[in-house]
């Protein structure tokens, strides 16, 4: 009788877990076409079973208590909120992509890996040099990009770059550290920082360009069409394929990893008629489209 | 004086009238399009004024999104000094989202507020520009947010100097407007109204009497054609005048002549009637003077007749005793019937005498003849023939009666019936022609409508027609000069209608004629 009630509590606690089995719990901050780009992506690098939670789609979602009934065997995060959600979650590795908060140091955890949205520097040290210039203008918050300026240091050394620095503390003051690096600087190297570079002042970036003649580097095609010279931009399906790679050796080696990744796969896109307005040729980029280097 | 009756002809002419129409009309018309122009205008600058306060918003909004953003107040200080020194530009003002003032500009002169034009605009962030996280997405929100706004104020003294400016000078277009077209509607209005102005002076020239004068036709218009009629109307007139002058001078020689017959016809009938109240009077006179000695003779008469018939018996024992004698030339036994006849006769005529001589004055005095039932009309004619007969012989002309004896008697008056009778049988005898010809008397009844008929034919010349309805006139006559007194049938006319009777004229002119009196059977009522 101790053996009976022991098999029908072992098969009562069994048979949910195993109809509720999955290997990825996908959490997606929104319904956007980036994400579903990036989990294309991710799909077609790793098979495997998933269960898609958008966070948008409830008042309140506790993905930590999910994880915990539901063991998956990855936590895949899309986008800041879901990265936030997805932090509460301590045994079960957690991947994050397109998340610009991913590079904070405060946010490293152990089981927390990922690909950030920053780009390896060198990628841009190849336009800065192409560009032909050498004083490059950067506003940054020390807790955001400090680690990637840092990084940057040896690749610019190397390219003959000069990075001038500016902190800034809350994103009023980018205004006036633009207007100090007036008559200072060859280009300016806007970052994917959210107090370096805002809504309202992303404006101040393309009128600085136009004011001083100088041209601006960014990290996204939307800042073309407002004037930016050339932008390395993250190709999604990408990033999900480098996402699905990273989630494929982490379940092999069920090896835990806070190491965050550059994006393997980036383009150049340039602004003709910017880069011909400040003098540039127009055939400097001809090879954009084209894979950038990790 | 001369000057305010020309003026108020002028004030009554046609022509002022049409000038005043016009005048007022423009006058009405300008003032009218002038107001709408005015107060469109007006309207136009008040709505460029805000256009313009709106368009310096939108353009200072959208050039102060990153000072403001930044809260940098001395750049934006200097945008909105730039801005406020448009002229009218009364307060320049800067807030933050959060309702917080960065700048605020205000001249020193205060002005209220109902005077000042507004403009509100919001700073919104380029709509383009996106956040990195926006960026990266590849998501875009088109709105932009707001992150402040701007609030402009014009002073509106110096549009409402342009609206007044704007108002004199479109008042002082349309007087000149008003006074120039109205001058030359009186130009106008001179030419157009010069025919009408030649028509009235060409029928005040008629009016006087002078239908002579010609209107001057200028033009073809309605008052020119109006001026042709007018003209052939004067020549109408002329000719009427002459004409009318030409019948009056006829009409008044005549007149003088019909009077001068009349006068004399007057006259006439004047002498006649004086000598009838002259015959009147002496037969008045004579009545007396033949009544005296007629009764005498009456009263001789009469004693004669007792006197022979006391005398016959001895005059017939005489004869019978002595033969026939002779009395008066005549045998005794033929003697005693004529002189007793004589005697009945000299009653009889005395009588008679007495009576005419009673009429006569009382025809002479007016007095009225009663009338009395029980009236033979064949003893009226009978008493009329014989009147007629001793009147005068006449062997040329035969009367001849034809008495019908069922007549029945009537109320009248035997003696002016017998006047009536007399004076048809006169008129008879006077229209024989050379005093030759047959005259019949006829009585008769007609019982279909009561009456008693008198007629009186003749075979004289009749009655030409032209004076058939003359017959009954007094004095009228065919015979004055012949003595008539042209009383006879409106004496018997009168008569026979005061016995309710008519008389009745037949005549064929030249074959006779036949009066018939009728006498209704019935006694006519008689007035008191």
């Amino acid at each position: 009788m101790r053996y009976l009630a022991s098999l029908i509590l072992a098969c009562a606690m069994l048979f949910p877990s195993l109809a509720m089995a999955y290997d990825v719990l996908v959490v997606q901050s929104k319904h956007d076409p980036a994400y579903e780009e990036v989990l294309r992506g991710f799909r077609a690098a790793f098979r495997h079973t998933e269960r898609v939670v958008v966070l948008s789609d409830y008042a309140e979602v506790d993905v930590f208590r999910i994880v915990r009934e539901e063991r998956p065997g990855l936590v895949l995060a899309l986008g800041d909120s879901a990265l936030t959600a997805a932090k509460k979650v301590r045994q079960t590795p957690v991947i994050a992509v397109m998340s610009l908060s991913i590079t904070n140091p405060n946010v490293a955890q152990p089981n927390l890996t990922g690909i950030g949205m920053y780009i390896h520097p060198e990628n841009y040290m190849d336009i800065f040099r192409k560009l032909k210039v050498r004083r490059i203008g950067v506003i940054y918050n020390p807790a955001r990009s400090g680690w990637y300026l840092r990084q940057a240091r040896q690749p610019a050394k190397q390219a003959g770059v000069e990075l001038i620095l500016r902190e800034v503390h809350n994103p009023k003051e980018t205004l006036s550290k633009l207007s100090g690096l007036a008559g200072q600087v060859d280009a300016l190297w806007m970052l994917p920082d959210t107090v370096a570079v805002t809504r309202e002042t992303a404006e101040a970036y393309f009128n600085f360009s136009q004011e001083q003649r100088v041209p601006v580097v960014s990290f996204a095609s939307a800042y073309l069409g407002l004037g930016a010279a050339a932008v390395l931009e993250i190709r999604r399906i990408e990033l999900g394929r480098q996402a699905g790679a990273m989630a494929v050796s982490l379940l092999k080696s069920l090896a835990g990893t806070d190491e965050i990744d550059y994006p393997d796969k980036v383009v150049i896109k340039t602004n003709q008629s910017v880069l011909k307005n400040l003098g540039f040729s127009s055939g400097l980029f001809e090879i954009s489209g084209n894979p950038a280097r990790n | 004086m001369q000057l305010p009756a020309s003026l108020s002809g002028f004030l009554a002419s046609f022509r002022f009238r049409l000038l005043a129409i016009f005048t007022v009309v423009t006058a009405l018309a300008t003032s009218f399009f002038v107001s709408l122009y005015v107060i469109s205008e007006i309207r136009s600058q008040r709505s460029q004024a805000a256009a313009s306060l709106q368009m310096l918003a939108v353009n200072l909004a959208e050039r102060i999104p990153l000072p403001l953003f930044a809260e940098n107040r001395r750049a934006l200080s200097q945008l909105a000094q730039d801005t406020a020194e448009i002229s009218g530009l009364y307060s320049v003002t800067i807030t933050t989202r959060n309702e917080k003032t960065l700048v605020s500009l205000r001249r020193p002169n205060s002005v209220p507020q109902a005077d000042l034009l507004t403009a509100t605009v919001p700073v919104i962030s380029h709509p383009m520009v996106t956040s990195p996280e926006e960026a990266l997405t590849g998501k875009r929100d088109s709105a932009g947010i707001k992150i402040g706004q701007v609030r402009l104020e014009m002073d509106t003294l110096q549009l409402k100097e342009n609206s007044r400016r704007l108002i004199m000078t479109a008042a002082l277009i349309s007087f000149v407007y008003w006074i120039v077209v109205s001058v030359l509607c009186y130009l106008a209005l001179r030419k157009v109204t010069r025919s009408f102005n030649a028509l009235m002076q060409g029928l005040r020239t008629m009016r006087t009497g002078n239908f002579e004068a010609r209107i001057e036709v200028e033009n073809a218009d309605e008052p020119g054609r109006a001026a042709c009629a007018v003209n052939e109307l004067g020549a109408s007139l002329l000719e009427r005048e002459a004409e009318n002058r030409r019948l009056n001078e006829e009409l008044v020689r005549a007149m003088r002549l019909e009077v001068q017959e009349e006068k004399k016809q007057l006259m006439a009938k004047l002498i006649e009637t004086n000598r009838m109240t002259s015959l009147g009077l002496l037969a008045s006179s004579m009545a007396h003077e033949i009544n005296n000695p007629n009764a005498s003779i009456r009263l001789a008469g009469q004693y004669l007749a007792r006197a022979w018939k006391d005398a016959l018996p001895l005059l017939v024992e005489t004869a019978g005793e002595e033969g026939d004698f002779v009395l008066g030339g005549l045998p005794f036994s033929t003697a005693r019937n004529n002189i007793q006849e004589c005697c009945a006769t000299i009653d009889r005529n005395t009588e008679r005498i007495a009576q005419v001589v009673q009429d006569l004055r009382s025809y002479s005095l007016g007095e009225r003849n009663l009338l009395h039932p029980g009236v033979n009309i064949n003893q009226v004619v009978k008493a009329a023939l014989t009147i007629v007969r001793s009147h005068g012989k006449r062997t040329d002309i035969t009367i001849g009666a034809d008495m019908n004896d069922d007549v029945p008697l009537i109320t009248g008056s035997q003696h002016q019936l017998e006047q009536v009778v007399v004076n048809l049988l006169m008129n008879a005898l006077q229209a024989m022609p050379d005093g030759k010809g047959m005259i019949a008397v006829r009585t008769s009844h007609n019982r279909d409508n009561n009456e008693v008929l008198v007629e009186v034919c003749d075979e004289g010349e009749g009655i030409p027609v032209e004076l058939r309805e003359r017959l009954l006139e007094p004095f009228f006559s065919t015979r004055i000069e012949k003595g008539g007194s042209g009383l006879g049938l409106f004496v018997a006319n009168f008569i026979i209608t005061a016995h309710n009777g008519r008389l009745e004229f037949d005549s064929v002119h030249g074959n006779g004629t036949t009066v018939t009196i009728h006498l209704p059977t019935k006694p006519p009522v008689q007035t008191p």
